[in-house]
């Protein structure tokens, strides 16, 4: 049976396709912004507590989508909300108090997780396993990425002032702490959508390589935002078709195969990359 | 963000007449510490106000007082006679350089577009009208070779008029300018001072935050004396004077 036979005659593999497309490029496109705002530690802070959530969830309801989801989604917002407000009324700044509310949060998940003895199952969650998309899933992806593409676009022009300068758009009457609040908010709901695909770890990779990749190509915010999108969704198509060949999991080969792109465009790009450095240098001395 | 007429003379504004600011009693507070105390003034348009003191004398807190960015302050800000409670698009605030991202993938052109948002709301597209006023925003500042150049590759000066360029697009009738003139060599300071004339002319009110005591007269025509609370105002000969110095340096 050819890997096209196997990719769509098969409703697993048709609803992997779909939900990757479509996580992918709703994680490109909002990974944009978390470029732009250099909040890439923070996102990576978050990332890291949705595992305990999820091993928290599964210690008092058992390990099920509903309370992984419920406790994965939970964990980000308290770790989320509880850094900025420690930063807003303290002199510690926000990404030293999530990374203490994380690797926190981390251990207690730990402990749940050895309580429960279910590590197999939570696996899933950890590495992702987007070839177990089923239907439910997949009208999580709809409707969360959905409401995120709809707000990200109605919204693009407050949040690129936000993005830019937090004080001069401030002083032009843009509501930059709700923005804030809003885009941490969609942050953590496009993590949890992103659990099936890539899993918990991983789901940053897919969140900050797209935009960051084409930040060392371009000086336009609309291609580093829809460029992202388009990259992240066709890297994960991509590499469903490649795992559904070669037996490799899918998101540990979204997260490689965006490294290798990363790495490649940071050493070729001409314009931001290595690659312009030794140009520049070789034109000055000749 | 308001939707609101959008006029392609970003250039030519009403003469002076009632274009009045009036900042009275102003208070603000950074956690305890008291920044400000106190200050009153008022001045109309067409002038170009220096604030001048020591460091953490309030410069910085005075202008973002005033434009409603700092969320503990007490006392008014009326412009036009009328008290500002909110941030208005008339009044635009321009971050010190060095508090600005200038590797943000963005253009000269991109970033004077962002000064119609305001007008525009969330998702009119720009009309001939808004591009004609970020042309004309462009080639006031004198920016027009530069127009499609990313910002970081722009020296100092032109970064600052490129933010100026912003405000006039969002028609702004007062700009608040953090240190504008700081560690810029001396012909971009000379270019810069005569744009921000033009300006004032235009009747705009600029007020600048500024350090070099040897130039305050040439550039401005008023200057506001600021200690944590207002030592002096009023043209650079009567302010500048020994004794007012002494009290607003402390040295």
């Amino acid at each position: 049976m050819s890997i096209w036979q196997q990719l769509f005659d098969y409703g697993f593999s048709q609803r992997a396709l779909l939900a990757a497309g479509l996580i992918g490029f709703v994680n490109g496109y909002l990974g944009g912004y978390i470029v732009l705002k250099r909040s890439a530690l923070f996102a990576g802070g978050l990332t890291h507590t949705l595992f305990p959530g999820i091993a928290l969830g599964a210690l008092v309801a058992g390990l099920n989508p509903y309370s992984a989801l419920f406790g994965a989604v939970g964990m980000a917002l308290l770790a989320g909300l509880g850094s900025t407000g420690i930063a807003s009324v303290s002199r510690i700044d926000r990404d030293t108090a999530l990374a203490i509310l994380y690797t926190a949060a981390f251990g207690a998940g730990l402990i749940a997780l050895e309580r429960i003895g279910t590590y197999v199952n939570i696996e899933n969650y950890l590495f992702g396993n987007i070839l177990g998309v089923g239907n439910t899933d997949l009208w999580f992806v709809y409707v969360a990425g959905g409401v995120t593409m709809t707000l990200l676009i109605l919204l693009q022009r407050p949040l690129l002032l936000y993005v830019f300068s937090a004080d001069a758009a401030a002083s032009q009457g843009v509501p930059v702490q709700w923005l804030g609040h809003g885009l941490a908010a969609l942050l953590v709901v496009n993590m949890v959508i992103s659990l099936q695909a890539v899993g918990a770890i991983l789901t940053l990779g897919l969140l900050i390589a797209p935009a960051a990749i084409l930040y060392l190509f371009s000086n336009s915010v609309r291609v580093i935002l829809w460029g992202g999108g388009v990259l992240g969704a066709g890297v994960s198509v991509l590499c469903v078709v490649l795992s559904v060949a070669t037996d490799v999991q899918t998101g540990p080969a979204i997260a490689g195969v965006f490294g290798l792109i990363f790495l490649l465009a940071f050493l070729a790009s001409p314009v931001y990359g290595l690659a312009a450095l030794v140009l520049k240098r070789y034109q000055m001395r000749s | 963000m308001n939707a609101g007429k959008h006029d392609n003379t970003a250039t030519t504004v009403p003469a002076a007449g009632p274009h009045r600011l009036e900042v009275r009693d102003l208070h603000a507070h950074y956690g305890r510490v008291c920044a400000l105390r106190g200050v009153s003034f008022e001045t109309t348009c067409g002038r170009a106000v220096a604030l001048v003191g020591g460091n953490g004398a309030g410069k910085t807190t005075l202008m973002k007082a005033i434009v409603g960015l700092l969320p503990g302050t007490e006392g008014e800000v009326r412009w036009q006679g009328r008290a500002v409670h909110h941030s208005i698009p008339e009044i635009a605030y321009l971050p010190q350089r060095q508090d600005l991202d200038w590797r943000f993938p963005i253009t000269v052109r991109a970033l004077v577009e962002m000064g119609c948002y305001a007008h525009l709301g969330l998702l009119r597209g720009m009309r001939l009208a808004d591009h004609a006023a970020v042309d004309s925003a462009i080639e006031s500042m004198q920016l027009g070779a530069l127009a499609d150049r990313q910002i970081g590759a722009l020296s100092g000066g032109q970064q600052q008029r490129a933010f100026i360029a912003r405000a006039l697009a969002q028609e702004a009738h007062v700009l608040l300018l953090d240190e504008p003139f700081a560690g810029l060599d001396h012909p971009s300071c000379e270019t810069l001072g005569k744009l921000l004339g033009k300006l004032t002319r235009q009747g705009r009110l600029v007020i600048a935050s500024h350090h070099d005591l040897g130039n305050v007269d040439r550039l401005f025509d008023e200057v506001l004396l600021l200690n944590r609370r207002l030592i002096a105002f009023g043209s650079p000969a009567e302010v500048l004077q020994a004794a007012a110095l002494k009290e607003a340096f402390g040295a």
